[in-house]
């Protein structure tokens, strides 16, 4: 019994598919490759993806310094499939790096640095491990070091952006930002922020962005807030932090995204107590909507980093632990055992998507 | 147990006639802005996109999805069954829910699909919908290549 679908339908029907039968059925014909191959229908991919709790992924990479063997996993969020599902990616275009550090970008693209013997040899790639494209983009017009940190997204103008902002942990000089535009294909320095004269960016992953605009924490004397900056209209903004981290007094405090939220968190050390505390918040922008929702003592734990909650409320974080040393990744209920064990690196949930970095200059 | 809500009639573009209860008729948007235009009691809707055959799985499915006190599993049972239909027919179904604007039967359509394509080669997928393989050998090679980890 054979059946005629209609465009409409057949695009609603393969928008739901996971990215590798999507990719498999570009070749049952000629129409259909054209129909997958379409931005608009990525475009429709991507969200339905986002909306479907179902197809979070999870992307993480091992560094052994010195070796040429850097296996990056992929898997799903999902624990029935996780186990099933985590498989290695090869390195984009084949480079052996030395030394590399991944960001998470926005609708399943990462960013990639790579870091060779020589600055003039340094890369910067936009990857997208679901479909395994990638492209070379030209390095910003001051090197990334490890104090640094980039994020990417999309403006209200369907640009994507990328910002670089430098760390300087300990103040005193400003340090101004650099933007890349992809349509532009150009880095260009960003105005500076008025009153902060410290950035705290080296322990971020990427920078946190929602609402439009990127996050992370900026200081002046010694009053630490959250600092936005719009990449639409390029302003910025200030956000207090828990009233909590403020009374701590501590450097220890970080900021990421956790279920579309500001998420905040703090590693201290008191008389031989650890403790890893992890804060959302749940009004954009409304000091008085933080909300602690962990805090673990752990003597052995020396710093974490909340990753994902699953649905039933706990939480995956990244950790360096004196204890169960071939483990990085713990819930609240100990090593989290379904990902693959050695020593990580770092981790990130993204939503798996078919957007080809080469398009998008 | 029926409500005592008036009736109304859509009628196919076969002839064939649907009496509905209009509490079952107004949950669809399409009837329902047809109903609020017109006084109902005595017309007959006409469905010129949506033949009788169609039309009786429709409405089989909507009255059993408003049924007063049917329980979940009642429903996915009924849906299971509901769903034993050919490719074509499944088809006609989809088509009818879209020009009804029903989404919720368009979604379960949509889902049965997936299930039926879902993890089966490529030969089996053109026959089903009975597509055409329009690439040359060398130019499905080519497509397979830039993809080959897909398929492993």
């Amino acid at each position: 019994m054979k059946v005629y679908l209609e465009e409409g339908i057949l695009s609603d029907i393969i928008s739901r598919l996971p990215i590798k039968s999507v990719l498999r059925f570009k070749c049952v014909s000629k129409f259909w490759k054209i129909l997958i191959d379409e931005p608009y229908f990525k475009m429709r991919h991507l969200n339905h993806a986002k909306n479907d709790q179902n197809s979070q992924s999870f992307l993480f990479y091992q560094q052994c310094l010195g070796e040429f063997n850097y296996p990056i996993y992929s898997c799903s969020l999902l624990p029935a499939q996780l186990v099933e599902d985590t498989h290695i990616l090869n390195f984009p275009l084949n480079i052996e790096p030395k030394f590399f550090t991944i960001y998470n970008g926005c609708d399943g693209l990462f960013i990639i640095y790579v870091f060779e013997t020589t600055i003039e040899h340094n890369k910067l790639l936009l990857w997208n491990p679901s479909t395994r494209e990638s492209m070379v983009l030209p390095i910003p017009e001051f090197s990334v070091g490890l104090s640094s940190c980039l994020g990417l997204s999309l403006d209200s103008s369907g640009d994507y952006k990328i910002l670089k902002i430098e760390g300087n942990e300990f103040g005193g000089h400003k340090v101004s930002g650099e933007i890349f535009t992809l349509k532009n294909n150009s880095w260009r320095k960003i105005g500076e922020h008025s009153r902060v004269t410290g950035n705290k960016v080296s322990a971020m992953d990427s920078l946190a962005f929602i609402r439009g605009a990127f996050h992370w924490i900026g200081f002046y004397s010694k009053t630490y807030f959250v600092v936005s900056f719009n990449i639409s209209h390029e302003v910025y903004g200030e956000i207090s932090l828990p009233e909590e981290i403020c009374l701590l007094n501590t450097r220890k405090i970080d900021i990421s995204i956790l279920e579309g939220m500001l998420c905040a968190y703090s590693n201290t050390y008191d008389q031989g107590i650890r403790t890893f505390k992890v804060w959302v918040m749940r009004d954009y922008n409304l000091k008085e909507s933080w909300n602690a929702i962990l805090s673990i003592e752990d003597r052995y734990l020396l710093k974490a980093m909340p990753k994902y909650r699953f649905a039933n409320g706990e939480i995956l974080f990244w950790c360096a632990h004196l204890r169960g040393m071939d483990s990085n990744f713990r819930t609240q209920r100990g090593p989290f055992t379904l990902l693959p064990r050695g020593k990580f690196q770092n981790g990130f949930t993204y939503t798996e998507s078919l957007i080809s970095p080469r398009l998008l200059i | 147990m029926m409500s005592l809500g008036k009736l109304i009639t859509l009628k196919t573009n076969d002839n064939e006639e649907f009496k509905l209860d209009k509490t079952v008729a107004v949950k669809l948007e399409i009837i329902k802005n047809i109903v609020q235009d017109v006084d109902c009691t005595s017309n007959v809707i006409p469905l010129p996109n949506i033949d009788g055959k169609t039309m009786t799985k429709v409405v089989k499915y909507w009255k059993k999805h408003s049924e007063e006190g049917v329980t979940e599993v009642q429903l996915k049972n009924f849906d299971q069954d509901f769903l034993k239909m050919s490719h074509s027919e499944l088809h006609d179904v989809h088509l009818a829910a879209k020009y009804l604007d029903d989404n919720q039967l368009k979604e379960v359509i949509i889902q049965e699909f997936l299930d039926r394509i879902k993890g089966k080669p490529i030969e089996e997928i053109r026959e089903v919908f009975g597509i055409v393989n329009d690439y040359t050998p060398e130019e499905e090679e080519e497509v397979r290549r830039e993809n080959a980890w897909a398929f492993e």
